[in-house]
């Protein structure tokens, strides 16, 4: 009984489909059911993401008042004044070498990673869990983590590198090594994360090809540059973009760990966002930086996606 | 049954649509949580005019500036507010630091919800008013027999704050180390070029830094104290007026930079606010610049004599500046909410509930009554360290105050960080930092 149910629904999966006994009960549900369904996540994505977006554009081109509200049209004048603020080119800046650094050492690592994890011997249990633990936990809560370490004198870094014979070390107390903690602490958390994806690409080369390329290219050179690195590419890109994303999103890092100093040196656009909108109350200025991001970020990830698309590789 | 199902569905329509209903169920029990607590008593109680009827409701938000297990210790407070006052209930909200407790309070306003009643900064009157957000308190605070000092700059002609954790920038020194290097322990030292060479004498005889200033968070309130020795304050009391590159603020500065990198009593680069009292306890440091807020808890974690003295001076007169918070009361309540809020805020700045206050954390007491209060008598016989404080306020100086004060405080803080981090001279730092300030505060004259 059961098994002929199994064998019947297989060749017709789709509802509403010729072969589903008791069409006319089911038949309501399986046309207005999956809206019902997306009714109330859709109505959050409106209401939370949609609306929001279009007004922040909107009131980017608005004056805005101490309070918020709108108190006449600006035309650009929200842009003029963002771009000459001496803090915001800075903040531009300080991400640009920071996104660039995340991005590149974060693909880097995951790759290591991944070539490490993906070696027969090398996944053991333990080393899985210390690897990912970082990707699982909350940024505010490896911030803080991190903010304990590096304490002067009395963190751990402190203390190693006092043991070692290096006194006084304060890498959160100069802008330079101050937005290196700030990588290392992105690379640590999302290297991991992204190794996973490379990963998946890596296994996705069959096994037969593997074993073909093994016998015929025992340097693995040529595998890798004409086999392996085109067939992972298009992960790669995606990796690639998913880190600039997150790397250019990064506040709560700034947030629990150095607040923007010592003297603005990691002072990120988002950070900075935030201070105008709510340590500054510039809304005119924050709207314009806002509507900024969000057209330079939606068409990075748009052309990505194309990008993926075209260069995707499939096997015949 | 049906809902049971159509959850399980939901769960499963992917990450985005989770992303959004996560966002959802956060933002709503906080909303209708505030407007809970604030909203349902407005109405009721406007139309039932006697109190203790109805129970009025309301949030209040306070900030933790110095280190301490603060938020207990107002939790405990207020609790006790709310069994003496049948009829009140005041919810304690702990809103991070001074700028984060500012910043969710205007997000409040804006959003036509502010807490009636916060405690933040003395100097964010300026803003405050700017934003139509405050109302006057000149009633409690004429009543009050509360310190002068504390109630500088006066604004516009009234009061708009109820001094209530009041700190001042002190000198923190080890006793037991000045002792072992052979300086006289009964005082710190009263001059700059003694607080030089005591810190050179102790680092040469224990091998212990001789001091450490914190350079981060709110620099220019451990720097006030240098510059108003060298003769000029860090800004006017109008609120647009800024001394940032006047000879005495580079003066000071100057000091700063000879305590590293000349006099090589002082780590070089930036020290962080919240772990200078750290290296303290822990005997890294033999003296350090802090809030005297902060006294309690380095009592409590120090297993030395603590010393606290006035700050050191360059020339014949003591200084300090004042920093800490007060009291404000929201516009937009009803009158129900507006009346409990007086009593909530005459209670916790009345001499008993003062006293209990500043000597569980360290803070200044508002009033010399507070000292008279027995419990606080026993106290500062025990710790004479707590009268170094309130003996500072007659030559106290008001906090850096303006306009737009969290941007103006950034430049100035930047300028030094730039300084001491030997990115810029300190003349041309100052001289941005001014000019910069001066832009932003050009609006606001008038």
């Amino acid at each position: 009984m059961s098994t002929t149910v199994v064998s019947e629904a297989e060749p017709e999966p789709q509802p509403g489909g010729p072969a589903q006994p008791a069409p006319r009960r089911r038949r309501p549900f399986t046309v207005l059911g999956p809206y019902a369904v997306l009714a109330l996540p859709a109505a959050l994505v409106v209401g939370f993401v949609a609306i929001p977006i279009v007004q922040t554009a909107v009131r980017s081109f608005d004056l805005l008042g101490v309070r918020g509200q709108v108190t006449g049209f600006g035309g650009l004048s929200n842009y003029r004044a963002l771009f000459s603020q001496p803090l915001f080119l800075i903040s531009l800046k300080n991400t640009l070498v920071y996104a660039a650094a995340s991005v590149v050492l974060c693909v880097v690592v995951a790759w290591l990673l991944a070539q490490l994890l993906s070696a027969r011997f090398g996944a053991s249990r333990p080393l899985l869990v210390s690897v990912f633990s970082p990707t699982v936990m909350p940024m505010i809560a490896a911030a803080n983590i991190w903010l304990y370490f590096l304490a002067p004198r009395i963190g751990l870094f402190g203390q190693l590198l006092g043991a070692i014979g290096v006194h006084g070390s304060n890498l959160l107390g100069e802008p330079g090594s101050a937005l290196g903690v700030l990588v290392a602490l992105f690379v640590w958390k999302f290297a991991p994360y992204f190794a996973l994806f490379i990963m998946a690409g890596l296994q996705a080369i069959p096994q037969s090809v593997r074993e073909a390329l093994r016998t015929e290219d025992p340097t693995g050179r040529y595998a890798f540059r004409r086999v392996v690195l085109p067939m992972l590419a298009p992960m790669l890109a995606f990796v690639t973009t998913m880190a600039l994303l997150y790397s250019v999103e990064t506040i709560d890092s700034v947030y629990v760990l150095t607040q923007g100093g010592p003297n603005n040196g990691t002072s990120l656009v988002m950070y900075y966002l935030y201070q105008l909108g709510f340590n500054y109350f510039s809304w005119g200025p924050a709207a314009a930086l806002s509507a900024l991001l969000m057209a330079s970020l939606s068409t990075l990830s748009g052309l990505s996606l194309i990008g993926l698309e075209r260069r995707a590789f499939h096997w015949q | 049954m049906r809902s049971k199902s159509m959850r399980s569905v939901l769960a499963a329509v992917g990450a985005f649509a989770l992303l959004a209903a996560g966002c959802g169920g956060a933002a709503a029990p906080a909303s209708t949580g505030a407007s809970g607590s604030t909203g349902s008593t407005s109405g009721s109680a406007s139309s039932s005019a006697q109190a203790g009827s109805k129970t009025v409701a309301f949030d209040f938000d306070y900030p933790v500036g110095v280190s301490g297990p603060l938020a207990t210790i107002m939790t405990n407070l207020v609790n006790q507010f709310n069994s003496t006052h049948p009829g009140i209930k005041v919810t304690p909200v702990f809103a991070g630091s001074y700028q984060q407790t500012l910043a969710k309070v205007e997000t409040g306003i804006q959003a036509g919800n502010p807490p009636p009643v916060a405690v933040l900064n003395h100097t964010a009157v300026f803003d405050l008013l700017h934003l139509q957000a405050i109302q006057p308190l000149d009633s409690i605070v004429q009543q009050g027999d509360f310190y002068p000092a504390m109630l500088k700059p006066e604004v516009q002609g009234h009061y708009w704050s109820v001094p209530f954790q009041r700190s001042t920038v002190v000198l923190y020194y080890n006793k037991t180390l000045f002792q072992k290097a052979g300086l006289d322990p009964s005082h710190g030292p009263t001059t700059l070029s003694q607080l030089v060479s005591d810190a050179q004498t102790i680092q040469q005889k224990t091998g212990v830094t001789g001091i450490e200033i914190p350079s981060d968070g709110t620099v220019y309130w451990e720097f006030q104290p240098f510059a108003i020795d060298q003769g000029s304050n860090l800004a006017g009391n109008n609120g647009t007026t800024t001394y940032f590159n006047s000879p005495a603020v580079e003066k000071g500065l100057q000091f700063w930079m000879d305590l590293s990198h000349k006099y090589k009593v002082e780590p070089a680069g930036i020290l962080p606010w919240n772990t200078v009292p750290n290296d303290f306890e822990a005997e890294k440091t033999a003296m350090i610049v802090h809030s005297s807020g902060s006294l309690a808890s380095i009592l409590q974690n120090s297993k030395f004599q603590v010393g606290a003295s006035f700050m050191p001076k360059g020339t014949a007169t003591d200084v300090t500046n004042l920093g800490g918070g007060d009291f404000y009361l929201m516009k937009g309540i009803s009158p129900s909410v507006q009346t409990a809020a007086i009593t909530f805020i005459k209670w916790m700045t009345a001499p008993d509930q003062a006293a209990s206050w500043s000597m569980q954390t360290g803070y200044i007491a508002v009033s010399p009554a507070d000292y008279k209060v027995p419990a606080m008598v026993a106290y500062t016989k025990k710790y004479p360290q707590a009268l170094v404080a309130p003996a500072q306020l007659q030559y106290a100086e008001p906090e850096l105050s303006t306009y737009q004060l969290n941007q103006v405080q950034d430049i100035f803080d930047s300028a030094v960080q730039s300084v001491l981090d030997g990115q810029s001279p300190i003349k041309t730092a100052l001289d941005k930092a001014q000019q910069q300030a001066q832009a932003v505060l050009a609006p606001y004259k008038t």
